[in-house]
């Protein structure tokens, strides 16, 4: 099948100055590269930032017991999961849940003889929580909740707690230490115990290490007096299944009437939302900016190439050509260098993607956080259509005025032209 | 019925302070059929008088009619669609695209009629061989010589079976030996298929081929005998 002449006669008057019509190109591929480099580092961050929130606190999907999510936070213990087990059987049934762990937090006093402070503690299972820790997905990171001094909970913990560091900071708390633990039961009594030191956390989230200390579930239902979970974290093989377990979730409560409520993931992670929000307002502007540079650079060209031809177009309207017919020569002409430019360009950043993370970008910690990371470029098929998008819009925009002038051109005019 | 009826048709450039009167009141008949070379001395409006005719310049003044319909008002696009349906034009330099070969030139005039791709090929190649040109058809026109070019340029202009043929100074790029083959195809085509040329020249040689010769003289056609 050969090639429409239309086509034809666009591609090879693209390529009839090579060396103008290469700048032009490289103009439009760095547009596009810079815009698949940008949004894949952007993608990146927001990657790493979802899953350590996921990992370390949220899961994917929270289920609680139906009218938590109203008023739990006025009467926590009003709205416990009495049959934990049950429930758990039945989410861990369902396809993509890798893990199911319960928890149940509550706000204590945590006292080291010399001084007391209010503290948020987690009742955690320690081998669920911590199958949840592993990250998986992300190159180079393997764990959502790391330890500056001492270990995580194991299975055999009785008395042992974690103390994020912040508070462990403010405390002057050391691994080994014995601290009092003191909260309210279930039933409204006071309740105390003894408990040691055996690690010291820190995650993503530095307001959460200031405040959270994570205590095996058992001494936490001993004492709060209860044998119910508060949330039961659910989490999946994949993040982007999400909506689906959720779904499939929402169903199964309905049809075995389980009276349980739910959450997923991205209604929890404020921060991560507000991030990703402010994060796509900068990369608009830069893609706007990106859009400008680049119709700046190729304008001159493609104006030049069309004027050079005057000749030719007062030609092609004296056999008859109208003048819209005129313009969509040399839109076409324009979408084809922006098409050419953005294959160039999503190669060109598949390349240097690649490149950029096999070296990976050294960074400094994110507001909110304690720890340094190494980024890389993720390759997101929504960037690479984005910055392919763009470059074919910018090359037919700078096309519009240049192929509107030539569209208006007296034939008689165009044809004395020399 | 003449094809072309052109009655006190006048073009003027406004320059600003001057204006100029290019072509000032013609008054043309063509029947068709016919043959014919503007002559003149240099700025005497040949160009201008061809571009009005071809419907390719609004006239100031007079009216333009093509087989009997008034065409003096009619928009760009209503022109243009006359222009594709009923005229070719051939240029002084050839006005070739210089990116396609001599078939896709010629073939390029044919862009917006719907035609099979073999009803398509088979009059491409019929009128380069009109003009003598089959075994160039894949050459582009950098490699052909002016003659060639001008000859393919004819060919563009046959392809879609013009009524009226306009060239201005087709020869002129030309020497007298490859501009008198060039002149001789043209009138070919002219007995052949009865097409109409009309074309301004400069060559007195040339003129003796035509079948009349309208002379003009500061934008007027100097009356016959003068
Ligand atoms: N676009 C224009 N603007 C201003 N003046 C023009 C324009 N086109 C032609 N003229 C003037 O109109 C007059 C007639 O020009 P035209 O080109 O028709 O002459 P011509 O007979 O074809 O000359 P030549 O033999 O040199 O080609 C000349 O004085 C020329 O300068
Ligand atoms: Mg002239």
């Amino acid at each position: 099948m050969e090639m429409p002449l239309n086509l034809r006669l666009a591609f090879r008057n693209i390529f009839r100055n090579r060396v103008r019509s290469a700048v032009a190109l490289a103009a439009i591929s760095f547009g596009c590269i810079s815009l698949i480099l940008a949004g894949g580092f952007f993608e990146d961050s927001f990657l790493r930032m979802r899953e350590a929130y996921i990992h370390a606190h949220l899961g994917h999907i929270q289920v609680y017991q139906e009218g938590y999510l109203d008023k739990g936070n006025s009467k926590p213990f009003d709205y416990l999961i009495e049959d934990p087990a049950t429930v758990e059987g039945v989410i861990e049934g369902l396809d993509h849940v890798k893990d199911v762990t319960p928890r149940i937090g509550f706000s204590a006093l945590l006292s080291t003889g010399e001084s007391t402070m209010s503290v948020m503690a987690q009742g955690i299972d320690p081998e669920g929580e911590n199958a949840m820790n592993v990250i998986t997905s992300i190159k180079d990171v393997t764990t959502s909740l790391e330890f500056s001094k001492g270990e995580t909970l194991g299975k055999d913990d009785v008395f042992e707690v974690n103390i994020g560091r912040g508070l462990a900071r403010a405390l002057d708390i050391e691994v080994g230490d014995s601290l009092i633990l003191l909260g309210n039961t279930v039933g409204g009594s006071f309740n105390g115990m003894d408990v040691t030191v055996k690690g010291i956390f820190f995650t993503a989230s530095e307001e959460y290490d200031n405040y959270t200390m994570r205590i095996p579930i058992a001494l936490a239902r001993q004492l709060l007096r209860t044998e119910a979970a508060q949330t039961l974290v659910v989490l999946l093989d994949e993040t982007e299944n999400t909506d689906l377990v959720l779904a499939q979730l929402q169903d199964l409560a309905r049809t075995r009437n389980l009276k349980i409520e739910m959450k997923p993931w991205y209604e929890m992670a404020d921060f991560y939302n507000k991030t990703v929000d402010l994060y796509d307002r900068q990369f608009f502007v830069l893609k706007i900016i990106i859009a400008v540079i680049v119709i700046l650079s190729i304008f001159n060209t493609i104006a030049m190439s069309i004027w050079e031809r005057t000749k030719e177009i007062g030609t092609i309207m004296a056999m008859g050509f109208k003048r819209r017919e005129i313009m969509r020569l040399f839109l076409l002409e324009g979408s084809i260098l922006g098409i050419v430019g953005g294959v160039l360009g999503t190669l060109g950043g598949l390349l240097c993607a690649w490149l950029i993370s096999l070296v990976g970008i050294p960074m400094p910690p994110p507001p909110g956080a304690t720890v340094g990371w190494t980024a890389s470029i993720q390759l997101v098929p929504g960037v690479f259509m984005t910055a392919f998008v763009i470059s074919v819009t910018a090359a037919i925009a700078s096309s519009v005025y240049p192929s509107y002038k030539a569209s208006r051109l007296v034939v008689a005019d165009a044809l004395r032209y020399a | 019925m003449p094809i072309i009826e052109a009655r006190n048709l006048a073009k003027d450039y406004n320059l600003g302070k001057t204006v100029i009167h290019a072509v000032k009141g013609v008054d043309l008949r063509i029947e068709p059929e016919e043959f014919i070379a503007l002559a003149g001395p240099s700025g005497s409006g040949k160009t201008t008088l061809l571009n009005l005719l071809g419907c390719i310049e609004v006239p100031s003044s007079g009216t333009l009619q093509m087989d009997g319909r008034e065409v003096t008002r009619l928009s760009a696009d209503q022109l243009a669609d006359i222009r594709h349906d009923k005229l070719g034009f051939v240029f002084q330099t050839f006005n070739l695209i210089p990116v396609l070969t001599a078939f896709e030139n010629v073939e390029y005039a044919l862009l917006k009629r719907r035609l099979s791709p073999k009803e398509r090929r088979d009059r491409v190649m019929d009128a380069l061989e009109e003009v003598g040109l089959v075994e160039h058809a894949r050459h582009r026109p950098e490699e052909l010589s002016g003659g060639q070019r001008q000859r393919v340029a004819i060919a563009r202009a046959l392809v879609r079976q013009p009524e009226i043929i306009l060239a201005d100074e087709p020869t002129a790029n030309l020497d007298h030996l490859t501009g008198g083959k060039v002149l001789e195809i043209m009138k070919r085509i002219n007995e052949e298929r009865k097409t109409v040329f009309i074309f301004s020249t400069h060559d007195p040689k040339i003129m003796e081929i035509a079948g009349r010769v309208v002379y003009l003289r500061d934008g007027e056609i100097v009356p016959a005998g003068d």
